[in-house]
């Protein structure tokens, strides 16, 4: 391990491997208002705030919130 | 060209209109977006922003809304349009103008939606779409009768054109340099009577403004005669479906080759390049034989979606749900589970999304809990991988390719999985009543090049990004999992028996012996929850590290490693396992709930098992 090209190597595979499993953490794991505040305060900028109910529509997109979901009471719009 | 820009507020622009009528075509061009379009209806589900410049440099934000044929919002796609038309969407201003694009060849239904708008409040305009198409057929409309009865402009365009919209921009700014005067909103929803009366009106409309010729150049009753025949439709569907796949095995084999033999080369060149040791090592065996082994499907996945599109924008898909829908409907669907089932075809995750256009609760919720039983182009190069190996290239009957026959009957496979379980959704859990399925059928289409090469060309490139983002990340994380801790001094076994992957791979042996599977595929399995495709990187990497795939192909390899009962099995395990955690996620939010989810996770998960549980030791009890 004294050999200074063996050592690069190593350090080199490992902040690879490093970098893989933050992207894989980042992508997978992090939900999304999470990531949202993240990125927000990395580049400094105030995070916006929380999807609120279907009150705030699609305005950026689909941001998880109720409007996409299934309402019961379509149903009994449907019947009525 | 000098452009002045101005400074006031953007423009906000409204494109609304029936289903297919080329408002996303429109928003397209308008914007230089690429949103996907199609000729079927229920392509548009989301609300979709966009921004452009007119020529007198006026700031337009466009604004592409879900096809509707009222505002009364019968399902989530139409409340969208509904609410951003009346302004109840918190935080999204009412628009200032209104388009509404109506298909030029098929007015009337558009006139009763705008006689409809004009409750809105919005100064609007008629955009006449697919100009060029009504004109072939010998349709003419007074333009000018129609703006002067309607009291807004009515202009003539071709989206699909590159200069069809330039009288669109300019009547744009006209209208915005006059002045545009919004009123308060009076919309109510329509009574049975005030329906009639629109219907009547927009009849009276079309009598008195639209005329068309005695022998119409329209093909599309033609060709319905024989694609929708109740026999004939189904046979040229199975027929159509069975070519497709022909072609995806017959047509890939070179490029194939050539990717293939393009990371051989890469690799040899990096494993001469550099030291021997870990770097060299995660490059070659992690990296290359990794998402090189995923990449090699890139041909077939562009071969599927050309025709795909092609089908598409020709008009057939919606005929192929007209032919499915007492299938469709026998398995306790609505009609209109046929597009989100067929978008799944591409990825589960739009095919989800576009369950919004059912607006029964239960059919919507049936739909999405089987749309990921569609095979999903994920599936493909695990499908391929495993079919090259141990499946014979060669005819049968004198002209049928075996390995795309076998392909075919694992995309047929899924779909009648598909049925069957939602068949048991509706029965046992959904109980309720079948709606019959009314859609308007679009008249068939010259495809244009352009657009079908651009499609393919956007699936290639969402290939290539996962391939170069989440695959290789996840094989430098399964490099790594093989290859440290490296063996005790004096081992005997392969090191890879000894690292984190090998540790996993036999802990979860017993569980998966019983279906045949050994310790590499338990290993591919856990990435693979991430991107089924992963699975086949994960492979490639572990059999490379381990030394048994010998510098061959990873589908040698397998043919040599593996029986054919256990090759069977993975194909049945990947017919049915929820092997994707981007799906979940989206199931969670159209579902708002985790009960939805975690049920998929766990009934795809059972079958899985079940199925490959039974076709490996049938496979073993016949000798396979």
């Amino acid at each position: 391990m004294h050999d200074p090209v063996m050592l690069l190597d190593t350090v080199l595979t490992f902040m690879i491997v490093l970098a893989a499993a933050c992207f894989v953490v980042w992508r997978i794991f992090l939900p999304v208002r999470l990531k949202t505040v993240l990125r927000h305060r990395l580049s400094g900028r105030r995070e916006p705030c929380a999807p609120q109910a279907e009150a705030a529509g699609c305005t950026v997109g689909c941001n998880g919130c109720a409007l996409g979901s299934i309402h019961k009471q379509q149903q009994h719009d449907r019947r009525a | 060209m000098n452009i002045a820009v101005s400074n006031v507020k953007p423009l906000q622009l409204a494109l609304v209109g029936n289903p297919n009528c080329g408002k996303t075509a429109m928003f397209n061009a308008l914007t230089g977006s690429r949103q996907k379009v199609a000729n079927y209806p229920g392509v548009t589900v989301e609300r979709k922003e966009g921004v452009f410049v007119t020529p007198a440099g006026r700031h337009v934000v466009a604004i592409d809304l879900p096809g509707t044929y009222s505002l009364r919002g019968r399902s989530p796609d139409e409340v969208v349009t509904r609410d951003a038309i009346l302004g109840r969407l918190e935080g999204d201003p009412r628009p200032d103008l209104l388009v509404c694009v109506a298909d030029a060849t098929n007015l009337k239904i558009m006139l009763r939606l705008v006689i409809e708008l004009s409750s809105a409040g919005i100064p609007m305009l008629l955009a006449l779409n697919m100009m060029d198409i009504a004109q072939y057929r010998g349709i003419r409309i007074d333009a000018e009768g129609l703006s002067a009865e309607l009291g807004i402009p009515v202009i003539s365009t071709v989206a699909v054109n590159p200069d069809g919209t330039g009288s669109l921009v300019r009547e744009i700014d006209r209208l915005a340099s006059s002045g545009l005067a919004s009123n308060a909103p009076n919309w109510h929803a329509l009574d049975a009577g005030e329906v009639r009366n629109a219907h009547h009106l927009a009849d009276a409309l079309v009598a008195r403004f639209v005329s068309k010729p005695a022998n119409d150049r329209d093909w599309t009753h033609r060709f319905d005669n024989v694609l929708l025949n109740p026999v004939g439709g189904i046979v040229i569907l199975l027929a159509v479906l069975f070519l497709i796949f022909q072609a995806v095995f017959s047509w890939a084999v070179l490029p194939m080759e050539w990717i293939a033999s393009g990371f051989d080369w890469l690799a040899a060149t990096v494993a001469a390049v550099l030291p021997s040791g870990l770097l060299s090592s995660l490059i070659t065996d992690g990296v290359i034989a990794g998402v090189g082994s995923v990449l090699v499907f890139l041909p077939q996945i562009m071969i599927l979606f050309f025709f795909i599109i092609l089908l598409e924008d020709f008009g057939y898909m919606a005929r192929a749900a007209f032919l499915m829908d007492r299938i469709v409907g026998g398995a306790g669907l609505h009609g209109r589970s046929f597009i989100p089932l067929l978008s799944s075809f591409a990825c589960a995750i739009p095919g989800i999304m576009a369950t919004r256009v059912i607006e029964n609760r239960r059919q919507r919720l049936a739909t999405i809990m089987v749309a990921p039983l569609m095979t999903c182009s994920a599936r493909i190069p695990v499908y391929t991988l495993i079919i090259s190996a141990f499946i014979p290239n060669r005819q049968v009957w004198g002209f049928v390719n075996l390995q795309g026959l076998v392909m075919f009957s694992l995309y047929a496979a899924g779909i009648v999985s598909a049925f069957a379980v939602a068949f048991v959704f509706r029965t046992f859990v959904w109980r309720g009543k079948t709606e019959p399925f009314i859609m308007e059928l679009p008249g068939y289409k010259r495809p244009l090049l352009r657009s079908v090469v651009l499609g393919v060309v956007q699936r290639a490139v969402i290939f290539l990004k996962r391939a170069g983002t989440i695959i290789l990340s996840m094989m430098i994380l399964i490099w790594f999992l093989s290859t440290f801790p490296a063996p005790p001094e004096g081992a005997a076994d392969p090191a890879i028996n000894y690292s984190f992957a090998g540790i996993i791979g036999h802990a979860l042996l017993p569980l998966l012996s019983p279906i045949g599977f050994n310790w590499q595929i338990a290993v591919a399995l856990i990435p693979g929850l991430a991107a089924r495709e992963v699975a086949v990187g994960a492979l490639a990497t572990v059999y490379a590290i381990s030394g048994d795939a010998s510098g061959s192909t990873l589908s040698s390899t397998l043919a040599t490693q593996w029986s054919l009962a256990t090759a069977l099995s993975l194909l049945a395990w990947y017919v049915f396992a929820p092997q994707c955690a981007s799906t979940l996620g989206v199931v969670r939010r159209e579902t708002n709930s985790w009960r939805w989810p975690v049920a998929m996770f766990v009934y795809m998960m059972v079958l899985a098992y079940f199925a490959s549980l039974i076709v490996y030791q049938v496979a073993v009890a016949l000798g396979g």
